[in-house]
């Protein structure tokens, strides 16, 4: 496996250095890359969750004789 | 400083990266404008990602997106901002993005505007529009931005232009 590549930018000097990541930049990296997953895969799943819900309470009111428009209208 | 724009950096880089960091970023502007052009070496599409002061949390962003055929909105705490390119997309097409940071330098929450488009000759394309609340206080010194979605190296010819803005 090809080792990843950091290029790294000074701004006070324009000076730009490409080097392959240490061995601690990379496990930086996959925690991040686990922590993103993690949150993508948390939130997804939130937003999921309020969905079903929302269709489940609209179904109830609608169950209760309200019309679509009356329900978006809430 | 006198008021008015002035180029911080820019560059285009003929090999690709996993990863590209701005540091000793000056303290002397007001805001901050990063313009990037980047495409992922991803099967698909992929999130461009993006933090500050070597810290990808805590951020919270909401984002309006279109896609070539629906248009959705969602909220996050993530640092992709934006979307990449990737290997199905039209060859040499990348994507391009439009930073601004406002106050950088200030003690409080930085409230940053991202606009993405990728560019691809196909119905599926990626429009953006991101606000994303970095929730720390320090002054913004450097930020890195990568491969959100799926960790990989963003491809030769990407290129980045920092402008400071003092108002």
């Amino acid at each position: 496996m090809t080792t990843p590549t950091i290029i790294e930018v000074d701004c006070s000097t324009g000076i730009s250095t490409e080097r392959p990541m240490t061995t601690e930049e990379i496990q930086a990296m996959e925690e991040r890359q686990a922590a993103f997953e993690a949150q993508r895969a948390a939130e997804e799943a939130e937003a999921a969750a309020k969905a079903t819900a929302k269709a489940s309470a609209e179904a109830k009111l609608a169950s209760l004789g309200l019309t679509a428009e009356e329900i978006a209208a809430l | 400083m006198a008021k008015g724009m002035e180029a911080i950096y820019s560059r285009t880089w003929t090999s690709g990266a996993n990863g590209v960091s701005f540091n000793n970023i000056p303290q002397t502007n007001t805001d901050l404008l990063i313009l990037v052009s980047a495409r992922s070496s991803h099967t698909s599409f992929d999130g461009f990602g993006i933090y500050f002061n070597g810290s990808q949390s805590p951020v919270s962003n909401n984002s309006i997106t279109g896609n070539g055929s629906s248009a959705s909105a969602s909220k996050s705490t993530y640092r992709s901002v934006a979307t990449m390119p990737g290997n199905d997309s039209t060859t040499n097409a990348f994507a391009s993005f439009q930073i601004y940071v406002p106050n950088y330098t200030s003690t409080s929450f930085k409230q940053i505007l991202v606009e993405g488009v990728t560019e691809n000759n196909a119905t599926a394309v990626q429009l953006v529009l991101t606000s994303h609340l970095s929730l720390s206080n320090a002054p913004i010194t450097s930020f890195m931005f990568d491969s959100a979605t799926a960790g990989v190296n963003q491809l030769a010819q990407t290129s980045v232009s920092i402008y400071g803005i003092s108002r």
